[in-house]
This record gives C-alpha cells, sequence and structure tokens, in this order.
C-alpha cells in the first residue's frame, strides 16, 4: 500500500465497485456477444455453518425471502422456474419467498460479481464449475459439507460427479451441490457403421480399437486427396484429451492444482496419440476455431462417423434426421476407464442472511419432488431415484442408450476443475495444444509452452 | 461556450450584445461573463456529467486500478508496478502484441488506398451515383456480427464461395479461419471489405473540395489520368488522407469485433490481439487490475503512434 489517495483498502474497494459498476453499465450498451459457454459447466455451492448457530427461519416458519439467481438455459425461464420448482417448494415451505432473476450466460456472471463486491449477493446462485473452486478460496460460497451430512443421504445419489466439485481437492468438503451432470460418451453415426459393414462400438472398447475403426470408416469418395468423410473427431478439448491422459494413467495437474504435468511421457503420448489422428493418420479433420461448426466437418454434420463428445451434445442431434445415431460407453484407455463428468450446481454465498432457508430450497432441487423438468436433455439428475426412473430414461427418443449415461458414473472423474479453470484450461493449454494439432509446433514444445504457461496461472492464485 | 451560444435561447443574445459592447466597464463585463457562464451551465451540464461519468472518470480510474491486483470479487490490493511487470514478462503478451501490429500493417495501406481509388471512381457524374455510393456504403452500417456470419460462410473451405473462385483458377484455396497463416489475412480481408465504404465517403468530400481548375490546366499542359491522379488529387487531398490513415491506425490496433466473432483469437493465438486480450483478462479471467494495465499499455501505444504521425504530416499533407 502506497500513494495518498489509495491509503485505505475500504476507499480503493469503493472507487472499484463504482467503476465495476460503470463498466457493467456500459457493456450493456454495447452489443453483447452471444455466449457459447456450454450450460454443462453449472456448479451450486452452498455452505453450511458447521458449529455456529444460525438463527432458524425455517423452524418457526417466519417469513423470509430469498433470491435465486441462474443463467439462461440452465434451470429453466423464470416462468419455468415459478412453475416447476418454486410452487412445489413453497407448498412445502410456505413461508419461504422465493425471487428468481435469470440472465445471459455473460451478463450472470458480472452481475454475480458486481452484487458480491456490493455485498449484496443471491442467497442461491448456480454455480459453474469453471468458477466453484475460485468462490470457495474466496470465501464466496458456504461450505456446505456439514449440512449435507447431516441433511442428506449419501446412498440417494450419484456420488462421483460431487467429487469433482470439492475444494481444495477432490477430498476436501462441497462448497456446491451438483443437481445434475454431463458425462463423456462415445457418439457413432448408425448409418455410417451399417454403411462399412462395422459392429458397432461396444462397452468393451478402447481408444486404439476407436482408432481401428475410424481408419476403416475414412473415406475420400470424390479421389482430391483430401477425406470427405472421417472416421472420427480430434480435439484438444478437456471432454476429449484429458480422458484420454487419465485413463492412460496420466494427470494434466498434480493433485492439489499447484503443477502441470502435461510434460510427463504418458500425457506426452496422449497428446501425440490425438495429433496423429490429424496429421498422421488423417482419420480426423483439423479443428475448426471455436464456434465455427462450418470450417470443420463435424459429427452433427454426418461426416464424421464417431466423436468422444459430452453428453451436452445430445441436445442439438435431436433435430438430425439425415442419419441414425447412437451413444455408448466411454472408451477405455491403457490403464483404466475414465469418464469425464462435468456437474451443473448450486451454491449458497457466504454473506447469505438466510442460509437454513436457502438450504431447504437447494434441498428441494435435490428431491424426488424436483422432478426431470429443469432437468435438460443431455445432463443426468443426481438424485439416483430420478435417474433411473422411465421419466428420464425415456424423455428423448435418441440415444437409445441414453442410460449409459447414469451406467458411467463410478468412473466420473472431473477435468481438474481448480483455481483459475477458465484461463488455464480452456484458454492457455487448449491454445497452446491446438498448435501441436495444427502441426505448427512439435508436440513436446507445445506440451512445454502449455505447462511454462499453466504454471505461471497457477502460480498466481492466492491460496 | 461560443459554440453553445447560438443553441441557447432567451437571455444569451442579449449576453452576446453587451459583451460586444465597448462601453461596458471591465468589471461589468466579468460580472456578465461569470453569469453568463452560470446561465450555460444548465444547459451543458447534461453532456458535462455524461463526459466526465463515462468518459473521464473511467480512464482514470482504470489508470489507478492497473496499480492493483483485483479479481472483482475480494477487495483490491495496491500493488504499485505489479501488473506490468508481469506484462512485460509474459510471452503471450509479446504474441498479442505482434498479432496487433501484424493486424495493422496489413490493414492499414489496403484501408488508406483503396477507398480512394472507389472514391475517384465515383466522384463522377455517372447515372445512378447515388446507388453505387450506397452500395459501397452498406457494409459500414451492417452489424459486424452479421457481416462476420456470412464471411464466415464465404471462408469455408470447401463449400465456400471464395475457394469455389480459386478453385476455378486451379487453386486448391486454404481453410482460412482455421489455419494459422490465412487466419488474420481473412480478418482483415473483411475488415477492408467493411470499412471501405466509410473512408470513401470522407475522401469523396475531400475530393469535392478540390477546385476543378487544377485538372482543366493539366489536361491543357497534357497530364494524362495517372498524372492528374498523382500530382493532382493526391497531394491536394493529402489533408483527408491523414484524416484516413489516423483513423484506420487507431481502429486497428483496437480491433476486437473480428476476432471475437471469426476466431476467438484462434486458432492458437493467431488472432488473439490486445483488445481481445484486455476483454479476456477483464470479464473472463477476473483480473481486472491487470486488464487495465494491458488497456493502458495499448492507450500509450496509440498516443505515441499517433503524435508521431501528427509530427510527420509537415513532410506529406499540403493545407491549401
Amino acid at each position: 500500500m502506497t500513494g495518498g489517495l489509495m491509503t485505505s483498502p475500504r476507499t480503493l474497494r469503493t472507487v472499484c465497485i463504482v467503476l465495476l459498476a460503470l463498466l457493467t453499465f456500459l457493456s450493456g450498451c454495447g452489443s453483447a456477444p452471444a455466449t457459447t459457454t456450454p450450460t454443462t459447466d453449472v456448479v451450486t455451492e452452498g455452505q453450511a455453518e458447521p458449529t455456529t448457530a444460525l438463527p432458524d427461519e425455517t423452524a418457526n416458519d417466519e417469513p423470509v425471502t430469498i433470491k435465486f439467481m441462474s443463467w439462461q438455459g440452465s434451470v429453466g425461464t423464470v416462468e419455468e422456474i415459478q412453475e416447476t420448482l418454486i410452487k412445489p417448494f413453497n407448498a412445502q415451505h410456505p413461508n419461504i419467498t422465493v425471487e428468481v432473476e435469470v440472465l445471459p450466460w455473460g451478463e450472470y456472471w458480472t452481475k454475480i460479481q458486481t452484487l458480491v463486491a456490493a455485498g449484496t449477493p443471491p442467497d442461491v446462485y448456480g454455480q459453474s464449475v469453471g468458477y466453484a473452486w475460485d468462490h470457495a478460496n474466496k470465501g464466496i460460497s458456504l461450505n456446505l459439507q456439514s449440512l449435507f451430512n447431516q441433511d442428506l443421504d449419501q446412498s440417494k445419489f450419484l456420488m462421483r460427479p460431487f467429487d469433482v466439485l470439492r475444494y481444495p481437492d477432490i477430498k476436501g468438503d462441497l462448497y456446491a451441490v451438483p443437481i445434475r451432470w454431463v458425462n463423456s460418451a462415445l457418439f457413432y453415426n448408425k448409418t455410417l457403421f451399417d454403411e462399412a459393414g462395422l459392429e458397432y462400438p461396444n462397452e468393451n472398447w478402447t481408444f486404439e480399437d476407436m482408432f481401428a475403426a475410424a481408419q476403416k470408416l475414412t473415406k475420400d469418395t470424390d479421389g482430391d486427396g483430401t477425406p470427405d468423410q472421417y472416421g472420427m473427431s480430434a480435439r484438444m478439448d478437456h471432454v476429449m484429451l484429458d480422458t484420454i491422459i487419465k485413463a492412460n494413467g496420466g494427470e494434466v495437474l498434480n493433485a492439489d492444482f499447484t503443477k502441470c504435468q502435461l510434460t510427463q511421457p504418458v500425457a506426452v503420448e496422449s497428446i501425440q496419440w490425438v495429433t496423429d489422428l490429424v496429421l498422421k493418420h488423417q482419420v480426423a479433420p483439423k479443428p475448426a476455431p471455436a464456434g465455427q461448426t462450418d470450417a470443420a466437418p463435424t459429427f452433427a454434420s454426418g461426416r464424421v462417423a464417431m466423436s468422444i463428445d459430452g453428453s451436452y451434445q445430445i441436445a442439438s442431434l435431436q433435430e438430425v434426421t439425415e442419419f441414425d445415431w447412437d451413444i455408448t460407453w466411454t472408451p477405455k484407455g491403457t490403464a483404466e476407464r475414465v469418464v469425464y463428468g462435468g456437474p451443473d450446481s448450486l451454491s449458497i454465498s457466504k454473506q447469505s442472511q438466510h442460509p437454513n432457508a436457502a438450504w431447504e430450497f437447494v434441498k428441494f432441487f435435490l428431491s424426488d419432488d424436483a422432478g426431470i423438468k429443469s432437468i435438460g436433455v443431455g445432463s443426468v439428475p443426481i438424485n439416483k431415484t430420478i435417474a433411473e426412473s422411465d421419466a428420464w430414461l425415456k424423455s428423448v427418443q435418441k440415444p437409445q442408450n441414453y442410460k449409459v449415461l447414469v451406467d458411467q458414473e463410478p468412473y466420473v472423474v472431473g477435468a481438474d476443475f481448480g483455481p483459475s479453470w477458465i484461463e488455464w484450461r480452456a484458454e492457455a493449454m487448449q491454445r497452446e495444444l491446438d498448435q501441436a494439432l495444427l502441426g505448427t509446433r512439435s508436440v513436446a514444445e507445445s506440451a512445454t509452452a502449455a505447462c511454462t504457461a499453466i504454471d505461471a496461472i497457477l502460480a498466481r492464485v492466492d491460496r | 461556450v461560443k459554440n453553445e451560444v447560438p443553441n441557447v435561447p432567451a437571455p444569451l443574445p442579449g449576453l452576446r450584445q453587451q459583451s460586444t459592447a465597448v462601453a461596458v466597464p471591465a468589471h461589468q463585463r466579468r460580472h456578465r461573463h461569470v453569469a453568463g457562464w452560470l446561465e450555460a451551465l444548465p444547459y451543458l451540464l447534461p453532456l458535462l456529467i455524461g463526459l466526465m461519468v463515462f468518459t473521464i472518470g473511467p480512464i482514470f480510474a482504470a489508470l489507478i486500478l492497473s496499480f492493483t491486483d483485483w479479481d472483482l470479487l475480494t477487495p483490491p490490493e495496491w500493488i504499485g508496478l505489479g501488473n506490468y511487470r508481469d506484462l512485460f514478462t509474459r510471452p503471450v503478451f509479446w504474441t498479442i502484441l505482434g498479432n496487433t501490429l501484424y493486424y495493422t500493417v496489413l490493414y492499414v495501406p489496403a484501408a488508406v488506398v483503396l477507398p480512394l481509388l472507389v472514391a475517384v471512381m465515383l466522384n463522377r457524374p455517372l447515372r445512378g451515383i447515388i446507388l453505387y455510393r450506397g452500395v459501397y456504403f452498406l457494409p459500414v452500417i451492417t452489424s459486424t456480427v452479421a457481416i462476420a456470419l456470412v464471411w464466415m460462410l464465404l471462408y469455408q473451405p470447401e463449400f465456400g464461395v471464395l475457394n469455389y473462385i480459386l478453385k476455378q483458377f486451379g487453386v486448391s484455396g486454404p481453410n482460412w479461419l482455421a489455419d494459422e497463416r490465412w487466419a488474420m489475412p481473412a480478418l482483415v480481408i473483411m475488415s477492408v471489405w467493411k470499412g471501405l465504404g466509410f473512408n470513401m465517403v470522407i475522401y469523396l468530400a475531400g475530393l469535392q473540395g478540390i477546385s476543378e481548375q487544377y485538372y482543366e490546366a493539366a489536361m491543357i499542359e497534357g497530364a494524362n489520368g495517372w498524372h492528374r491522379l498523382r500530382f493532382i488529387t493526391v497531394p491536394l487531398i493529402s489533408p483527408t488522407t491523414f484524416f484516413v490513415l489516423i483513423i484506420s491506425i487507431i481502429s486497428s490496433l483496437q480491433v476486437f469485433e473480428q476476432t471475437y466473432i471469426l476466431t476467438r483469437g484462434g486458432p492458437g493465438y493467431a488472432t488473439l490481439t490486445m483488445s481481445y486480450y484486455i476483454y479476456q483478462n477483464a470479464f473472463q479471467f477476473q483480473h481486472m487490475g491487470f486488464s487495465a494495465a494491458v488497456a493502458y499499455v495499448l492507450f500509450v501505444m496509440i498516443m505515441l503512434v499517433t503524435l508521431v504521425q501528427f509530427l510527420l504530416q509537415r513532410r506529406w499533407v499540403f493545407y491549401q
């Protein structure tokens, strides 16, 4: 601290809050770019005060009002939330009034930040895997572990996705409670498999089996030297690459999220394997820039036979009529089977005046009464009873093997949802490794560059 | 204040008369001057408040922010020059700076020369001239998002119009936006096309200020079309060219929308620019202080480049 103007942190903070308010205002005037972040990355976190006795508004039925915030495409519109969640919730808790606000993804996070800085955050809010760890680390979200232990029976839930969100590491506490999650799965084009006379992929497949089939499914029908049909897709995103690295026995970060492990031999070999699919074997197209589905053939275009992808893709594939498709188990690696899992969750603000009422509302999302309307196509309910009910299993026409998403639960692993996830994983690591996939730089150099960037980002985190 | 006077109604005409009257003593004049200010103030306030709150205030606040570590969630921490030190030691910053300059070097010559040629072509009494000018101006008033979506289709490697045309000449076109070497030129081509009409209109205004006499005199001396362009149009339009050059450089150093919509800064880091990096650090990574520091580096860069241009202008800009 130095200088006359800024001697008091409080003054500085006030200035900054005013500034942020201005920035928010101004950004509202500009053309807000459409968000492309998949809705799959939602995590909620709530906190129980372990020992402190909080005023229990819910016990004596005093009327309280709590605020719930969520983003568009998460659990529904304001009207839908009123109808499917708040109405049945109020039947059980008539004394708790829930105010709802739903914003587009980009605006949502700016608003949450502004409200936290101003000391008036929503009591319950939709949390993303991209921010859950940071919110726990900065004391924004409440530790919900003891409330969870006290009120909920673990055997009622599919528990693996919970571990994805713990703080400070996989053995830590819950600061966000999953309400549903998305999986990786092997998507395959049945029509192309039938044409080639190949057997469909099954639960015993390894990544090598997938590659062998991909070679048979890659075709250059017009003879111009470039395939017009590819066997599979190859991407450096967390759903595909991180799953392969881990299934082969490697790591992306170390267990306490402080160090990049991509330069370890297993990780380098896995990155090489994905790179070879594009550059050496040419069974996968070069990747398209983010947001550009037209720049490269995709699974949805019907010109890529297989894809390791997130189950959130199921929603957009519902509209496909040109070919038949299904999903099956994420293939096994050389060491084990790993399934990527990304939970959508809820957090309770540490500054909430009504944490108990907030917790009641969070619990309602997990209850049998919540139903499937707020789950969304391609996400699996965290509540076992709902996930195994016909209401959910038969809620979509395709894929036929929707159930595999539930069956994969025992193998679910997160994509190192630690500090500054969007910065180190979605940005730095992706950009550095894409250069290997483009062939502009070797895999070893790209892995080293990725680790340099990631380690610097992780080192900047105040723990 | 002088400029505001004609717009202000009742009391000011009187003020104007009085202030120009020689007979009024000095102290009284000063008094009336202050009174005039006070009267004008309410009319100016909306503008002044807007300017202070939305422009000048944030500019200074951002300067202060650039010396802090602030994640928007916890109180900012004063770290002095920490952000600037951090910035210059990051390899990615130099890549991004290089990308921004590369974009500028590709964009500015095209954005200065092509609109001039189009303006010269359209500065003659053709039938339907207004239609032609309108067609060239159309992209300017169309939103970048809409334009980017259309260009995405044009750039599509297999079915895109651009590669189809190239194929007719036996050239196998690149995967424009997904290729590290072609992504930036592709952004530049689109930007030049979009900005053409705006610069053209400015040039047209400039061209219409050149007296016909010069051309007539030159033609009598036997000057052909090229001579007239090179020795009359270009020198006489140089103040306009100077203006176009300055705004083109500023806008290209700040390039954001194109790269945000078309490539997200990719592939790899190939089209990641300063403005995009500022946006990312502020709103995606929550490094407000760091982001403000990058913004100030960009600000100083633009200031210096503009200053140098003003210093150099006397060598090539001719004011009549």
